[in-house]
Parts: structure tokens; sequence; C-alpha cells
């Protein structure tokens, strides 16, 4: 922390290596487009970088970065849609096609249940299943509070487990 | 207390974020209620699932791309070695005396002064 604060560029690269692949996959599961997912990493660590004086010293670098990316990704999304309101009484974002389904394994299918949701639903259970981050922490990163995570939390649960019922009962 | 509401309160537990008094009533719930129970074991096996696609995504991540762990026993292994051979090539090469007989013959050759006598 210390020498990144002091602008040591290898410590910047150490902090790059390290977390890249965590902000691409955020990044990536949040626009479900891999090019511009790269670009949203590139510039998370282009702001990372002139923003370093402003990380405090008790903060996780992770969750950090991931306020930055979400920043980004959230920023294009403003500006990709023309009425620029991402939240929604309904929690999904788009129906999946039946025959996207058929014949794939749970697991890709709960991956493309949870790439339909709308953005706001998919990052906490992103946050919270993929990076294992406290409501506490995961409040921080989407700028909201506890109980708005507890709730979105429930919300993205239940309707998964309800679109997900018929391949779990298969399974069991 | 409604389904639901004890429905947000599972949510709650296996994040590890429902207190111990709320865990013991939302159990005494459950003993009693089959779609509460059927909730749980769905949201645990949602994250199994999850769990099971970022063990793939991790494996597909080892596969593709030697680790960092390798590389950096690898280079300064293959450089060790590399010394090795170079410093007992050197040893085997001079033990033989051909050393100085190819730099009297590339001194001769060059011009250059040759190696001075030995005095003794």
């Amino acid at each position: 922390m210390i020498r990144l604060k002091a602008g040591d560029a290898e410590a910047f690269g150490e902090l790059y290596f390290r977390y890249r692949p965590r902000v691409y996959r955020f990044a990536l599961k949040l626009l479900r487009d891999a090019d511009l997912a790269e670009d949203i990493v590139q510039e998370t660590f282009l702001k990372a970088r002139s923003a370093i004086q402003n990380l405090l010293q008790s903060s996780s670098l992770l969750a950090w970065l991931l306020t930055i990316t979400r920043n980004e990704v959230y920023g294009h999304l403003r500006k990709s849609r023309s009425n620029g309101d991402v939240s929604d009484e309904d929690v999904w974002e788009s129906e999946t096609p039946i025959d996207e389904v058929v014949g794939k394994e749970t697991v890709e299918i709960v991956q493309s249940m949870i790439a339909q949701l709308k953005p706001d639903y998919r990052e906490v259970i992103l946050l919270r299943e993929y990076e294992q981050m406290p409501y506490a922490e995961i409040a921080r990163v989407i700028g909201d509070t506890e109980s708005a995570v507890k709730a979105r939390l429930f919300k993205a649960r239940k309707a998964l487990v309800k679109k997900l019922k018929p391949y779990f009962g298969e399974q069991s | 207390m409604t389904c639901d509401e004890y429905q947000e309160q599972v949510s709650q537990y296996i994040d590890g974020e429902l207190g111990d008094k709320d865990s013991g009533i939302l159990f005494k719930h459950l003993s009693s209620c089959a779609e509460c129970r059927l909730f749980l074991r769905s949201t645990l096996e949602l994250r199994s699932k999850i769990h099971d696609e970022m063990l793939m995504e991790a494996q597909n991540q080892l596969q593709a791309q030697p680790s960092r762990l390798t590389t950096a026993f690898t280079l300064p292994l293959v450089a060790l070695l590399a010394a090795l051979f170079l410093f007992l090539g050197i040893t085997q090469f001079s033990s033989t005396g051909q050393y100085y007989q190819i730099s009297d013959r590339t001194s001769v050759e060059f011009g250059q002064p040759a190696l001075p006598p030995n005095p003794f």
C-alpha cells in the first residue's frame, strides 16, 4: 500500500497482475461483452493509478478496484441506454430463449440465468458468490445500504431459484 | 412472520449474516415448513453450481497458461544448469591444456604478443 501510494510502478504492476482477472470477470459478467469488458478493465486501472492517493489505508484493494469497475460499467450502461434507468421491480433484464439452455449442463444454465439478471441484481450476486464479500463491503462497492444489499440478494436468489427449479429437480 | 420474510433470512443465513437468535427462530420455522426448507436447499444448490463454474474457470486458466510458480522456479534453474555446464566445460577444457594452446594460436594469428614466458 505504501509503495502504491508512493507511485511505485512495480507495485502497480503487481496490483494489475493480481487483480486483473477478477476485475475482468466482474466487468464481463455485468456487461456480457468481452471487448467492452477489456476496455473497462483498462479504464479501471488507468483511473486506479491516477486515484491511488485517495485509497484509504483500511480499504480492501479488491473492493476499491471493483467500485471503480462498477462506476465505469454503469457509466457505459447509462450512455448506451436512452432512458438511463437500470432499476425496476422486475429482476430480469431479458428472457433466456429455451433453445439456449436445452442440452446444457446445469452449471452453464446457472451462468446463463445469472447473465439475464438486471445489472443491479447481477452485481450483488457476483460480489457475494464470486468474490465472497460481506454485506458491508458490497454496500460500499455499490454505494448503497446493507439493507438494500440484503433485499437485492434475496430477490435475485428467489428469482434464480424459481427459474432453475426444473434443472435442480433433475439432479437431485 | 411470513414465509417470504423467513426466506429472506435464509438468504442471510447462508451468507453468514444472520445473528444466532434469528438463526434459532429460523430453524424452528424450517423444521415445520417444507417450502422454506426447499428454498434453503435450492439456494445452497445454486451456490454449489456457481462454485463448480469457478472451479472449471480456474482449471481452464491453469491449462491455458504456465503458472507463475513454475516460471519462477524454472528460469533460475535453467540459468543455474547453464552456468554449471559452462563451468564444467571450461574446467574440462583447461585441464587438458587445450585452452592455452588455442590462446597461443589465436594470439599469433592476430599478431598480438604471445603469453609471457614462464620465468621458472
